[in-house]
C-alpha cells in the first residue's frame, strides 16, 4: 500500500539520510524541478542537470532545514532558484531573451486561441525569458507548479501581496507580449488578432 | 487556481503556460539521476554520525512525552514496587530481611484503623501475630526474640481491652474473650518461651500468663522495661481486684 504523503514526516527522516525519505523526495518533486529550470534556460537537458544539482545540494544542506511545517517543498524550490540564479551568474548570459519574431508578431489570421495552442514550450519559454527573474518564479511557481501565493511566497521569501504584486505585473507584460489589452483586445497595429478574437476572451478555452 | 485571475486574457495565457508545463515530456535522464543521487546519499548516510538504528517515530514519541506523563509512570511503578514488597512482608518472620517492613506496614496500618471494634480487631489481630512469630521462633530457638514478642503480644492485648472498655460492657466482654482464645492457643509456648528469658528479665511475665486478665489496670501496662517497684509507685505494678467477670470491683 502506497505511504501517504506527509512532507513534515519524510523531512524528519530526511535528516537522518533514510534513503526512501529521499527517494520519495526525488520521485515527487524531480520533475517539477526540472520544468521550473527549464522555463528559465529553454534547455532541457541543462534542466536535468540543474534538477540534479538542486537535489545534490539539497542533500549536502539536510541538516541545516527547518522545518516550518511541511516546507521541505518550498525548501528545494528555493535552492532551484539558486541554482539557476547561480548558473546565469557563471555563464555570464544575460538571463532575458528577445522574443522570437513569429511570437512578436502573432499570426495575422488565427484567432487566439490558435496562436497559443500552436506556441511550442520553447516559444512560451521565450515569452517567459522577457520577464524579470521574480516576475518569472512568481508565474512558474503559481501556474505551472500549482502552487498558491503563500506558497510562492515561502519559496521566493516575499509577502503574499507582494507575491500577488509580482503576478499581476508579469500578467500585464504577458499580455503585451502577446499583443493583448487589459479587455483582451489585440493591440497590435496590424490588428491581426483584432478581427479573430471572440467578444468575451473569457470564453475562448472551455473551462477556464 | 485560474479562477483567482479576474481578467479573461490573464486567464488565458495562465492557462496556456499551465498546459505547457504540463506537456513538458518528462526526463529521459531521470532514472539514471535517480540511481547517482540515491547511491549519494547512501555514501552520506554512512559519513553522518546520525545512528540509522534510531526510529524515528520512537524519538519523536520520547519527544513528545508529556514529563507529567513520565513523571506518573515512574511513581506508579514505586507505588507497585512498594505494594508488592509490604504484600510479601506480610508472610515474613522475626530474623527475615521484610520483617522489619512488616512490622511498618503493621503499624501504618493500626494508625488508619479508625477507634471502636475494628480497632479492638486489629490489636487482637496483631497479638495473635506476635504469639505465631513466638511459636516459630520458639521452634527455631531463637531465644533473643522471646521476650519482644511476649510483651509485644500482651500489650495489643491490653489496647484491645482498653479499647473495647470504651465501647460498653459487651464489647469489652467480648474482647476478653477473644484474647483469651488467643492466649490459650498458645499457651504452651509463651511458657515454654517465658522459661528462657532470664529471670531478671522476666518481671510479672509469669502472673500475667497465670491471669491475663488480672494484668490490666484502666492503662495498658506496657511499661515493661521498667522496674516492679515503679509500677508499684503509679499503682499499676500491683493489680487492682477484680471480680470474676475481669471488671474493676469498684464499678
Amino acid at each position: 500500500m502506497e505511504r501517504e504523503w506527509d512532507p513534515v514526516e519524510v523531512a524528519s527522516r530526511a535528516a537522518r539520510y533514510d534513503r526512501e525519505a529521499f527517494a520519495e523526495l526525488f520521485d515527487r518533486f524531480f520533475e517539477g524541478i526540472r520544468r521550473y529550470a527549464y522555463f528559465h534556460t529553454g534547455d532541457e537537458d541543462l534542466a536535468d542537470d540543474m534538477a540534479a544539482e538542486v537535489f545534490s545540494q539539497a542533500l549536502a544542506s539536510i541538516e541545516n532545514f527547518t522545518d516550518r511545517g511541511g516546507t521541505i517543498g518550498a525548501w528545494l524550490y528555493g535552492i532551484a532558484r539558486n541554482v539557476v540564479a547561480g548558473h546565469f551568474r557563471k555563464s555570464g548570459r544575460v538571463h532575458e531573451v528577445g522574443l522570437s519574431d513569429e511570437l512578436a508578431e502573432p499570426e495575422e489570421h488565427g484567432p487566439v486561441q490558435t496562436v497559443f495552442e500552436e506556441m511550442s514550450n520553447l516559444e512560451l519559454y521565450e515569452a517567459l525569458s522577457t520577464l524579470p527573474d521574480m516576475q518569472r518564479d512568481v508565474v512558474v511557481l503559481r501556474f505551472i507548479e500549482g502552487y498558491d501565493v503563500d506558497g510562492v511566497a515561502r519559496i521566493v521569501g516575499k509577502r503574499p501581496g507582494a507575491v500577488r504584486a509580482l503576478q499581476h505585473r508579469a500578467m500585464i507584460s504577458l499580455r503585451k507580449v502577446f499583443g493583448l489589452g487589459p479587455d483582451g483586445k489585440p493591440r497590435t497595429a496590424s490588428g491581426g488578432l483584432e478581427r479573430m478574437l471572440p467578444e468575451e476572451a473569457g470564453g475562448v478555452v472551455p473551462g477556464v | 487556481m485560474f479562477d483567482e485571475l479576474d481578467s479573461p486574457p490573464d486567464r488565458l495565457i495562465a492557462r496556456r503556460i499551465y498546459e505547457s508545463g504540463r506537456s513538458l515530456e518528462h526526463s529521459g535522464r531521470a532514472g539514471s539521476i535517480r540511481e547517482e543521487f540515491l547511491l549519494e546519499v547512501a555514501v552520506a548516510r554512512n559519513e553522518s554520525i546520525v545512528p540509522d538504528t534510531v526510529p524515528v517515530r520512537s524519538a519523536s514519541w520520547r519527544k513528545a512525552l508529556p514529563v507529567l506523563a513520565r513523571a506518573a509512570t515512574a511513581t506508579a511503578l514505586v507505588m507497585v514496587l512498594l505494594f508488592s514488597v509490604g504484600l510479601v512482608s506480610t508472610r515474613a518472620m522475626p530474623g527475615s530481611p521484610l520483617y522489619p517492613v512488616k512490622r511498618v506496614v503493621e503499624k501504618a496500618g493500626l494508625y488508619m484503623t479508625p477507634s471502636g471494634s475494628a480497632a479492638v480487631d486489629a490489636r487482637v489481630t496483631r497479638a495473635s501475630e506476635r504469639l505465631e512469630e513466638l511459636d516459630y521462633a520458639t521452634r527455631n530457638s531463637m531465644r533473643d526474640w522471646y521476650l519482644p514478642l511476649i510483651q509485644e503480644a500482651r500489650s495489643n492485648i491490653e489496647e484491645a481491652t482498653l479499647e473495647a472498655s470504651r465501647g460498653g460492657v459487651e464489647e469489652e466482654e467480648k474482647a476478653r474473650e477473644e484474647t483469651r482464645s488467643v492466649l490459650e492457643e498458645h499457651d504452651e509456648e509463651i511458657r515454654e518461651a517465658i522459661e528462657e528469658v532470664p529471670s531478671d528479665e522476666r518481671g510479672d511475665l509469669e502472673e500475667w500468663v497465670e491471669d491475663p486478665g488480672d494484668s490490666s489496670d484502666d492503662e495498658p501496662e506496657v511499661k515493661e522495661d521498667r522496674e516492679p517497684d515503679e509500677r508499684e509507685e503509679d499503682g499499676g505494678g500491683e493489680h487492682a481486684p477484680r471480680r470474676e467477670d475481669g471488671r474493676d470491683s469498684d464499678d
